[in-house]
């Protein structure tokens, strides 16, 4: 890969990725230092990253367990952050939005990151199970719980209904 | 549920979709520069071991060799001074990275591989350029012309070690707001200048000890970004450096 082909990749790539790890940290700044830190890496190991056949993938991978690193290592700090979370930078947070980013920061971690890349970034179970190292069964049952739970949260009534069932 | 759950995450997410904080470059230039010190490091750690190796035979040789007239030499690797020369010889970094500087006009401080050269860069009314730039042109000797705080009064000087400098984005959008506005890193007129660092003298350039300047020349090539960081102190008026005839 060459530099500008890095670059185009970069700039066509940071801003979705962004996205989905806004979804699995539920704050801005720390998916953007993620995904930032994420490409760095993939620059400095780029014949890892390219022998890996999806570069978007390794990124994202590498960019959520830096965020699940971060997490582990200032676990207080994190609490004290889902109790008063930073206010959002941009855009304004609609109310619809930000039910599902409470929602989804109340879920366990596992869960949360079965449910972000099975239903966003659209990766079969099997495919999630790879990438968390966890066995199909756990996924399922994680997947399984994180929407039982973010059913309830969302549309309570629902979650009993859904409880069980893997897509 | 689930078909709902999906079309909320990928709005939540499409929503929090962000542009690139930093050029492609310079995440470029952070993966060098990681690299770099990586490497240093394991080639310190190296050294050392060799160093440890080579005091260890040497004292073994010169122990058998007492009394024979056996000459000493020092290993180059034994004797590594405790900082780096300010002789024009630097190691390069490996050849794709990209080197990355940063210069601190609050702190009048250019900080490159590690070493924290002290600089002069303007006055508070008349500071150089700030933002991202790259280095366009390097010229061991170059005549540039600094308009002084009269702007009918010019003079050309000449200068050794010039590093021409422009932004990196030309089109605003990165943290180099002057766009198309050139800034240049050079030598200090020793005459004029024996301490940079103390204070803000040359008008238009950044200038460095004429030994730091060298190394740094030899240092960094075309294509290398520069990040320069403004004065904290509102500034007042701007001179741009241009190339006398």
């Amino acid at each position: 890969m060459t530099e500008e082909e890095f670059d185009a990749f970069y700039a066509a790539a940071f801003p979705r990725l962004t996205g989905q790890l806004f979804a699995f940290t539920g704050d801005h700044g720390e998916a953007q230092d993620v995904v930032q830190e994420a490409f760095v890496r993939a620059w400095d190991r780029r014949r890892e990253f390219l022998a890996d056949g999806a570069p978007e993938a390794w990124i994202r991978t590498v960019a959520m367990r830096l965020a699940v690193s971060r997490w582990r290592r200032a676990r207080r700090w994190l609490e004290l952050m889902r109790r008063d979370p930073p206010p959002e930078h941009a855009p304004g947070p609609e109310p619809e939005r930000a039910v599902l980013v409470d929602a989804l920061r109340r879920l366990p971690e596992a869960q949360r990151m079965a449910v972000v890349l099975h239903h966003l970034c659209d990766l079969s179970v099997e495919q999630v199970a790879s990438e968390t190292g966890a066995p199909v069964g756990t996924v399922k049952a994680r997947l399984s719980r994180g929407r039982a739970a973010l059913a309830r949260e969302l549309a309570p009534g629902e979650g009993e209904k859904e409880h069980g069932r893997v897509r | 549920m689930s078909d709902e759950l999906t079309r909320r995450l990928r709005e939540l997410a499409e929503g929090a979709e962000a542009p690139p904080r930093l050029p492609g470059a310079v995440v470029r230039a952070a993966a060098g520069r990681r690299r770099h010190r990586r490497r240093t490091a394991a080639f310190l750690a190296g050294g050392c071991a060799a160093a440890t190796l080579a005091a260890v035979l040497t004292a073994h040789v010169t122990g058998e060799g007492a009394g024979h007239g056996t000459e000493q030499r020092s290993s180059p690797l034994a004797s590594p001074g405790p900082g780096r020369s300010a002789d024009p010889s630097p190691g390069r970094s490996p050849g794709r990275d990209v080197p990355y500087v940063t210069v601190d006009l609050s702190r009048r401080v250019l900080t490159a591989e590690g070493r924290e050269l002290p600089l002069s860069a303007g006055t508070t009314r008349l500071p150089p350029s700030a933002g991202l730039m790259t280095v366009t042109g390097k010229e061991s000797v170059r005549l540039l012309s600094s308009r002084t705080a009269a702007p009918e009064s010019v003079s050309a000087v000449r200068l050794r070690w010039v590093l021409e400098l422009a932004p990196l984005d030309r089109t605003g959008s990165s943290p180099g707001e002057e766009t198309g506005t050139r800034a240049y890193i050079a030598s200090a007129l020793t005459d004029e200048e024996p301490t940079p660092g103390d204070r803000g003298t040359t008008v238009d350039w950044i200038s460095l000890r004429p030994t730091d300047a060298a190394w740094l020349y030899q240092e960094l090539p075309e294509g290398a970004v520069v990040e320069i960081v403004a004065p904290t102190e509102p500034a007042t008026a701007r001179v741009t450096p241009t190339t006398a005839p």
